[in-house]
């Protein structure tokens, strides 16, 4: 994006009078002219919008009104989060047109007041689970890597768009791992945040008690600066959390020294690709040069957390989505009505059995993280799969190496951070955990880790061909 | 005494929830889910299973005042 690849920087670049607003949007669509529709980022885009708030956001600059690192920031959002420029879809036939007519979700409302610039909707899986569906009427979202591959899901658009150039940041959502997948296949950085520390009202619901909004970015530093907006209680959602906000910025001092980092490679869950290890132990030496001390430890309940969290995210939203289930079954693309509807197949017993498993889950990794101030684990164990072998009724053969579902199921905030690629050229990622609400201290391990590498700046160059 | 009833088979049991849900899948995704049926129960029991969630509360909030 004309030369700026982080929001810190093109921050720091129109208050030193380098670049505008305007100059950053008008890229961000000539980037978004040139790889789409081979991408399949958006959904929708708002040219005309996005253009003419970048004009008041660069006349606000001149006449001395800053709102804040976002000022003048293009930023695009996963089409399941209500903005009031136009429709929400969550890529669906089935999301009645009238849902959320009210304008913005208050985590967008946040960000505009803190003069981002949303330049469009995002693709998404549908209603935020599964995989595309090339029978549906929606764009297939193809990672910028290999657009052989998928960018991962749900916040595919937000992902891939990214490191695309198509803008500097954006937003996701993250019930399964639906922001820290497309960062790990897409080379990007994504916070899952803690549990309630975003509201997520205004978002189309696919968990209630998983779901979380969160900032997407190229760096740990960039997804600091939106949280700082995006953070904090609002009365549209009861699960917010009315704690304190962190100075996440501040906490951002690159010095690693004395803390406790415990490391569960998580080799016994199955296999990896070959290239992992060495990706892995040369991003934990990152971190031991940074001032780190490492510790081996291994997630408690590590399977039973992943099971919770899968039987609370079907029952949940099947929940939601019955009446339609039953009623529209077809319309539903083939990926999310497999996933959804799987929530009938559990008892209310399987569902609060669950969450008793979830209660014990916090509870021993709060135990676990009192002995260590953090835990890194692989994001994913193989990089992006092809888009040809996603299959939507073997789901999970499609998405082998995956470690996201336990911190849902714990709540705790997570980081996914690249770490560097494969021999093919895919990315590869580790994800920071750390305590409930510790949010400042996940972001700094990530700061201090791309202080000391590059892996979250490298650009794609997608080929300029829509494969066959 | 009644003698138990044999454990359903994968079929008729995803067939029986899913009826009682009212949905109604297609042929190749009832033959994935039924495929997938059993190793899902075996994680399922694996959640009874653990012994220290024995007299755990589960992790849900409630309140008299909506």
């Amino acid at each position: 994006m004309e030369g700026y690849l982080t929001i810190a920087d093109a921050a720091a670049g129109l208050r030193a009078g380098d670049v505008t607003s305007r100059e950053l949007v008008d890229a961000a669509f000539a980037a978004a002219d040139q790889w789409e529709p081979l991408l399949g980022v958006y959904l929708q885009r708002f040219d005309v919008e996005a253009r003419a708030a970048a004009a008041v956001a660069d006349a606000e600059l001149t006449s001395g009104i800053d709102r804040g690192p976002l000022h003048g920031i293009p930023l695009g959002i996963k089409d399941i989060i209500a903005t009031l420029e136009g429709p929400t879809t969550a890529q669906s036939l089935v999301l009645d047109p009238e849902w959320t007519g009210d304008g913005d979700a208050p985590v967008v409302e946040r960000l505009r007041r803190g003069g981002a610039v949303m330049v469009g909707k995002t693709t998404t899986c549908e209603f935020a689970i599964g995989f595309p569906d090339a029978e549906k009427p929606f764009p297939i979202p193809r990672n910028p890597w290999d657009t052989m591959t998928w960018p991962g899901g749900s916040s595919s658009g937000t992902g891939a768009g990214i490191p695309a150039g198509l803008f500097l940041g954006g937003l996701g959502s993250d019930t399964g791992g639906s922001i820290r997948i497309p960062a790990a296949y897409c080379g990007t950085t994504g916070l899952k945040a803690t549990f309630g520390r975003v509201p997520k009202a205004g978002a189309v619901p696919l968990a209630y008690t998983l779901d979380g909004i969160g900032p997407m970015a190229r760096s740990a530093r960039d997804c600091a600066l939106m949280l700082a907006v995006m953070a904090g209680p609002h009365p549209d959602d009861p699960t917010s959390s009315d704690r304190a906000v962190d100075d996440y910025v501040a906490a951002l001092t690159g010095d690693l020294r004395g803390v406790r980092i415990g490391v569960d490679r998580l080799v016994r869950t199955g296999d990896a690709h070959p290239d992992m290890e060495g990706l892995v132990e040369d991003a934990l030496r990152v971190l031991v040069d940074a001032g780190a001390q490492l510790v081996d430890v291994e997630l408690p309940l590590y399977d039973e957390l992943t099971t919770a969290q899968f039987i609370t995210m079907t029952a949940e939203s099947a929940a939601y989505h019955m009446p339609d289930l039953q009623s529209r079954w077809s319309d539903y693309g083939a990926g999310a009505r497999f996933f959804v509807g799987g929530g009938a197949l559990f008892t209310a017993p399987d569902y609060v059995q669950a969450q008793r498993i979830r209660r014990l889950g916090q509870k021993l990794v709060r135990e676990l993280l009192t002995d260590v101030d953090f835990v890194v684990t692989p994001t994913s164990t193989w990089p992006a799969p092809t888009l040809a072998s996603l299959d939507p009724v073997d789901p999970m053969a499609s998405l082998r190496g995956l470690h996201t579902q336990y911190w849902n199921a714990v709540g705790n905030p997570t980081l996914s951070v690249p770490i560097g690629f494969t021999a093919e050229g895919l990315p590869m990622s580790l994800q920071i955990s750390g305590r409930p609400f510790a949010d400042a201290d996940v972001l700094a391990v990530g700061d201090a880790f791309q202080r000391g590498t590059d892996w979250h700046l490298r650009a794609p160059q997608p080929a300029l061909a829509v494969p066959a | 005494m009644s003698t138990p009833s044999p454990s359903p088979s994968s079929q008729e049991a995803v067939q029986a929830l899913l009826g009682i849900a009212g949905i109604t899948v297609h042929a190749d995704e009832e033959a994935a889910m039924v495929a997938a049926f059993a190793a899902q129960r075996t994680a399922v029991a694996a959640l009874y299973a653990v012994p220290a969630v024995r007299y755990e509360l589960p992790a849900l909030t409630w309140s008299a005042i909506p």
